[in-house]
């Protein structure tokens, strides 16, 4: 039995992560994005080289993500209940922008052409009141090939109540040949539109996810592959390439979960995780357990599948700086990306978030990125100048200014999942990673009283190493709706045993395997958004998630009604095998004297110019203390210690940063 | 953020503090729409939250509908014509003739002190699909206000924190769904409770004075943005008439004229010329008219400008009293704020493309097709209410075809999934699609409207308020009008053509046909019937 190496592919930089008998460690290859396979298995040679057998991988991929954002995906036919061909198209009748006169509508997911219907119908009773004929399913089949089909997603209407229909197209088109996604499959809950959607995406990528993943399993041979899921858990590969809908956001899954590693490590019963990247910032809170919603998007589509809660602001490092038409500093949601990317690295000249940092000594252009590509401070101090006349500013306020005005977006972020949501700020522990993030943690957690600042060993790598140490998970959801009839203990009970099977027979465990969590997403009748609250099971279970309801509403709206009847819109259940991730290892004991670390100093601007200690990371031992305005750097990130906060190193490698 | 020391509201800090005042108004509209009841408000979003100044000016908004745009202020003033209000209080209001805009749309106001003295207030407004009156969804034809539902005037509903018991029963014994509009009118109660505590925290945060002052820049820094944009614009006067198809009492071809005067420092609007207030419940009262206004010169501004009433403070609006678009009591105004704020908005556009036409599109599909029934429910014994809007085609742009199927101007509620739907109600969608054809053709072609298909199952009464059945969404620079709307009534096998306002018993197995209008076209289509856009 090998070791087991994180792996996470991203826009730019593809990290590894493994554990070898040095601890852990981590670094990046250039992604490859025409192969990604390429730059996976080059880190895993270079890994192998150094000596490590290699027994398992945990992967989180982009595939799916970018064909599902770039509409790079097969050439789906969609097929639905008789009078809805438009569904697809109809959307929710909404336009994107309120006021945008030049607004763009989104593209088809599916051309005209390529939609057809059956004639078919179920109540919402789950009555049959037309049955799909033989004689059409049969033309149906020849009228998808003439189209030109590559893959069929099919979603007709009440299939979550009874999946009989959907399955008898199916079985029809089998002759096709052609791979046919079902929605009752994918997500047996109701809204027609957002289901067809997410049948269609997973119809749309499953050719290219199963090439991709059978290409690396052939390569790897005996190594096993683990993918890593949106939900926040990894599955074995031959699941990820039937349903790769539900690995769109694993990327941001696995900093939510290495989020949960350190909450473990650090004995932080509530966090909330900050991820800031080169373009956005992505917010989510751990409490003890991982907190999984249906309302996520994908680009501009809904995805209801079950994923990690995470919110996502744009604003990251290479947001852009302007005057606006009143004058004001504004920064973002534009980003200048890579090309022309921020104005320090001379091709563009309108100065971004990184411009503010460079311009206020917090980075150190010598280090940025392990020093590969060498940013200009004056670059960037000049594009912030410019702006700066523009705004009546002098300079530096402007490059304050362009950070404080970032932050606030952040703080808006962070605002949004804790106090928005009914949870106090103060009782959160905050985990700062991704390039940027631990720049900008002390002033954040400041902002917002929250209770501790964390910053985890690579900080640049964090989310391969979230999939490093993932469980193995499948999260399943039911729809319990039914007009006419409220469902009963026993049934729901029924429905749930029969998830857990699914569970298991699609994550290749014995009964005996992993552990189940149950929750019924749950509403007043007449309400339309659900609450999920936790299913005890029992004979007083379905009492006991009621009264959770009602403490839940109470909690987050600040009024209950236990004389109202509460529905139970949908059921989901969460499979998890612990894999039994070893203790890990961080940094040997020292003295809390940091100075071994030392490299030098570097002015800083912090309300003033400040002289600050700059410590390079991979030296400091644990137990160190280092007393702010201090900068610790390391490969993949920095991390500003303000004046009159302190950074002291845990055993477990972490850094928390406490006030003075 | 480091905290703030300096004195001066900078550039920096008016970022800041606008975008905190924008997160407060959403976080007030995350609380109403999370714990609302009814599907109108929560699935579809027809609400909208403010954040005032102690002066009662508009300092930020989050209105998913634009009907809500800066007219939420008028009923902040007439709550505080007719009432002090004191910490802890809230008025309730929805009278249109003391700055409500129809009788549904119900608002809430708030003050809010901070150390021992008035911040400003909150606010929030929200469309119940229920206000009693005599038709379903209290949208229906009518000539009386009082026709129309419960007139709530300015009414303290809650006094030093505790809900004063007899106004709020009041209320829910004059509607048909009472159990749903408590649960709302909690959730509106709800969110301004959000939104004054978090004004409260932030004026202990940043100081009463320095919270006010960071208003005023708010308000400042909206102006600028105005005057901005109005420094684009030609300066001369541009005049244009359009008309609405009936009242639905008889009255027809009902003209609705305006001239825009454009300076490099006002925009004036005057009606004068416009019909005068008709019998049916097509009156729009001027909140609403300045609403639509404000949302014609809200597109000609920069995205992501924040809406105060800085920004509309160049805006001047002219419409003689008992006008069409400023009527007088006792008329009824339901559709006022669904239907005639569209043709205002078509008017407005029709003399802007005077003066801008490479930027003004073509008419819209110019109705918010509004849909109500009610009844009770044979399975369950509850009564039910429902109301829905449907979707029409976008007119065409001078650059872009028009978008299909899509709520355009003053509107842009979600559509109700015909799942949630049919588990809700007893009714079936026997057709939901885009109305291909309906777009007005042109060098660029107007959207698609939509056909809608539903069939009661049990004895219901039925409300439908129509525009566009007969006189065209225009199309501009000779492009091709859109198609106007259909209502049809399908059973036994006969299509029979309704009238595009309605009110009256729907039977089981009867199915109603909604055909929406398309946009028009802009610019003349090439002399070969080539197609200018994709087939989707």
């Amino acid at each position: 039995m090998g070791i087991t190496v994180g792996v996470d592919t991203g826009g730019t930089f593809t990290d590894f992560i493994f554990r070898d008998q040095m601890g852990w460690r981590a670094f990046k290859v250039p992604s490859t994005p025409a192969d990604p396979a390429e730059a996976v298995l080059s880190g895993l040679a270079e890994i192998e080289a150094g000596g490590n057998a290699i027994g398992e991988v945990v992967h989180g991929t982009t595939v799916a993500t970018n064909a599902a954002l770039q509409g790079r995906g097969a050439r789906v036919a969609f097929v639905t209940t008789q009078g809805f061909r438009d569904l697809l198209n109809l959307g929710r009748q909404a336009r994107r922008e309120l006021y945008d006169l030049d607004q763009e509508g989104l593209p088809p997911l599916v051309a005209r052409k390529l939609c057809f219907e059956v004639r078919e119908r179920l109540s919402a009773a789950g009555e049959v009141l037309r049955a799909p004929g033989e004689q059409e399913l049969h033309s149906l089949g020849q009228a998808l090939r003439r189209a030109g089909a590559e893959a069929v997603a099919v979603c007709l209407l009440f299939s979550f109540l009874d999946p009989s229909h959907e399955r008898r197209v199916r079985e029809a088109l089998a002759g096709t040949g052609l791979p046919v996604t079902i929605s009752s499959d994918v997500l047996p809950q109701h809204r027609e539109y957002e289901r067809a959607v997410a049948t269609v995406l997973n119809a749309s990528v499953t050719p290219l996810m199963t090439g991709y993943l059978e290409r690396l399993e052939r390569a790897l041979g005996s190594v096993r592959l683990r993918i890593m899921q949106s939900s926040g858990g990894c599955a074995r590969a031959e699941l990820a390439a039937r349903m790769p809908i539900h690995t769109l956001l694993s990327g941001p899954a696995g900093g939510v979960v290495a989020g949960a590693w350190t909450a473990r490590a650090m004995g932080a019963e509530r966090l909330v995780t900050f991820d800031m990247g080169g373009t956005s910032t992505d917010v989510a809170t751990y409490e003890g357990a991982f907190r999984v919603t249906q309302s996520a998007t994908i680009g501009e589509w809904p995805l209801p599948v079950p994923v990690l809660d995470i919110h996502t602001v744009g604003a990251g490092g290479g947001s852009l700086a302007y005057r606006d038409a009143g004058g004001a500093l504004a920064v973002g949601p534009q980003s200048a990306g890579a090309d022309p990317g921020p104005a320090a690295y001379g091709r563009g000249r309108q100065p971004t978030v990184t411009d503010a940092h460079l311009a206020l000594g917090w980075l150190d252009p010598a280090r940025v990125a392990g020093g590969r590509v060498r940013p200009s401070e004056e670059l960037a101090r000049e594009a912030i100048a410019r702006m700066a006349r523009s705004l009546e500013l002098d300079e530096l306020s402007a490059a304050e200014g362009v950070a404080r005005v970032a932050e606030t977006h952040m703080a808006g972020a962070l605002w949004r999942i804790t106090a928005e949501r009914g949870r106090d700020p103060r009782q959160f522990a905050l985990v700062a990673f991704g390039g940027a993030g631990p720049l900008h943690a002390a002033s954040l957690a400041a902002t917002l009283s929250l209770g501790r600042v964390i910053v985890p060993p690579a900080p640049g790598a964090f989310s391969a190493f979230g999939m490093a140490v993932s469980d193995v998970t499948r999260h399943a959801v039911r729809g319990l709706a039914r007009r006419g009839r409220a469902i009963g203990r026993l049934e729901l009970e029924r429905f749930l045993a029969e998830l857990a099977l699914e569970n298991r027979r699609e994550l290749e465990l014995d009964a005996s395997e992993g552990l189940d969590s149950a929750e019924l997403s749950a509403r007043y009748a007449g309400q339309s958004h659900e609450l999920a609250v936790p299913y005890p099971g029992g004979p007083d279970g379905l009492d006991r998630a009621v009264a959770s309801f009602h403490a839940e509403h109470k909690r987050l709206f600040g009024h209950a009604d236990p004389s109202r009847p509460v529905e139970l819109v949908a059921a989901g259940l969460r499979t998890t095998l612990a894999r039994g991730v070893a203790e890990v290892p961080g940094p040997p004991r020292g003295s809390s004297d940091p100075s071994r670390a030392a490299t030098g100093t570097r002015r800083i601007r912090w309300r003033g110019w400040v002289e600050a200690t700059v410590f390079a990371r991979e030296r400091l031992l644990a137990g160190a203390r280092i007393a702010g305005p201090a900068l610790v750097t390391e490969e993949t990130s920095t991390t500003l210690v303000p004046p009159g906060f302190t950074a002291s190193v845990h055993p477990s490698g972490c850094l928390e940063l406490t006030r003075t | 953020m480091p905290r703030v020391d300096q004195n001066v509201i900078d550039a920096v800090e008016i970022s800041i503090f606008a975008s905190l005042f924008s997160a407060l108004c959403e976080e007030m509209g995350a609380a109403l729409m999370l714990s609302a009841f009814s599907p109108n408000i929560k699935e579809r979003r027809d609400f909208s939250t403010a954040l005032f100044s102690p002066e009662g000016r508009l300092v930020a908004q989050a209105a998913h509908i634009p009907v809500h745009l800066g007219s939420m202020g008028f009923a902040l003033r007439g709550v505080l014509g007719a009432l002090e209000l004191g910490p802890g209080d809230m008025a309730v209001l929805n009278d249109p003739y003391l700055g409500g805009t129809h009788l549904p749309d119900i608002t809430v106001v708030a003050p809010v002190h901070a150390g021992g003295r008035l911040a400003g207030y909150v606010a929030n407004r929200a469309h119940h699909s229920d206000i009693g009156g005599r038709t379903a969804g209290s949208m229906g034809t009518a000539t009386c206000l009082t026709d129309e539902g419960l007139v709530i005037g300015p009414t303290r509903l809650v006094k030093a924190g505790t809900i004063v018991s007899p106004a709020f029963d009041a209320i829910l014994a004059a509607v048909r769904t009472p159990d749903e509009r408590a649960g709302d009118l909690q959730a509106q109660i709800a969110a301004n409770r959000t939104g004054a505590r978090r004004l409260a925290e932030l004026c202990a945060r940043e100081g009463s004075d320095r919270a006010t002052e960071a208003m005023q820049a708010v308000l400042d820094h909206g102006r600028r943005v105005a005057l901005a944009t109005l420094g684009c614009f030609p300066p001369g006067s541009y005049s244009a008439e359009d008309f609405l198809d009936d009242d639905g009492l008889g009255l027809t071809d009902i003209p609705i004229r305006c001239r825009v005067t454009l300076s490099p420092d006002r925009f004036v609007a005057d009606f004068t010329g416009t019909a005068p207030q008709v019998p049916g419940n097509l009156n729009a009262v001027f909140p609403v008219t300045f609403a639509a206004v404000a949302y014609c010169f809200r597109c000609l501004m920069p995205p992501r400008t924040p809406s105060s009433a800085g920004c509309f403070e160049p805006l001047e609006v002219l419409v003689p009293a008992g006008c069409l678009l400023n009527p007088e009591r006792p008329a009824a105004v339901a559709a006022g704020n669904v239907e005639t704020s569209q043709r205002i908005v078509d008017t407005v556009l029709l003399a802007l493309s005077r003066a801008l036409p490479d930027r003004v599109p073509a008419a819209s599909s110019g109705s918010m097709n509004n849909f109500a029934f009610t009844g009770v429910d044979p399975a369950s014994g509850q009564p039910f209410s429902y109301y829905e809007t449907i979707a029409g085609g976008m007119g065409a742009r001078p650059g872009a075809a028009g978008l299909d199927a899509v709520h355009t101007h003053m509107t842009n509620t979600l559509n109700t999934p015909v799942e949630a739907l049919e588990l809700a109600y007893p009714v079936r969608v026997t057709r939901y699609q885009v109305r291909r054809g309906s777009g007005g053709r042109g060098r660029h072609t107007g959207g698609n409207g939509v056909v809608r298909e539903i069939e009661v199952l049990c004895d219901a009464e039925l409300s439908i308020s129509s525009e566009r059945r007969r006189r065209a969404p225009y199309g501009l620079a000779g492009g091709q009008p859109g198609r106007p709307g259909a209502n049809y009534l399908i059973a036994h096998g006969r299509r029979r053509r309704l009238p595009g306002k309605l009110s009256g018993p729907w039977r089981p197995g009867e199915r109603l046909r909604l055909e929406t209008p398309g946009g028009g076209g802009f610019g003349r289509a090439p002399a070969r019937r080539t197609r200018t856009r994709q087939e989707p």
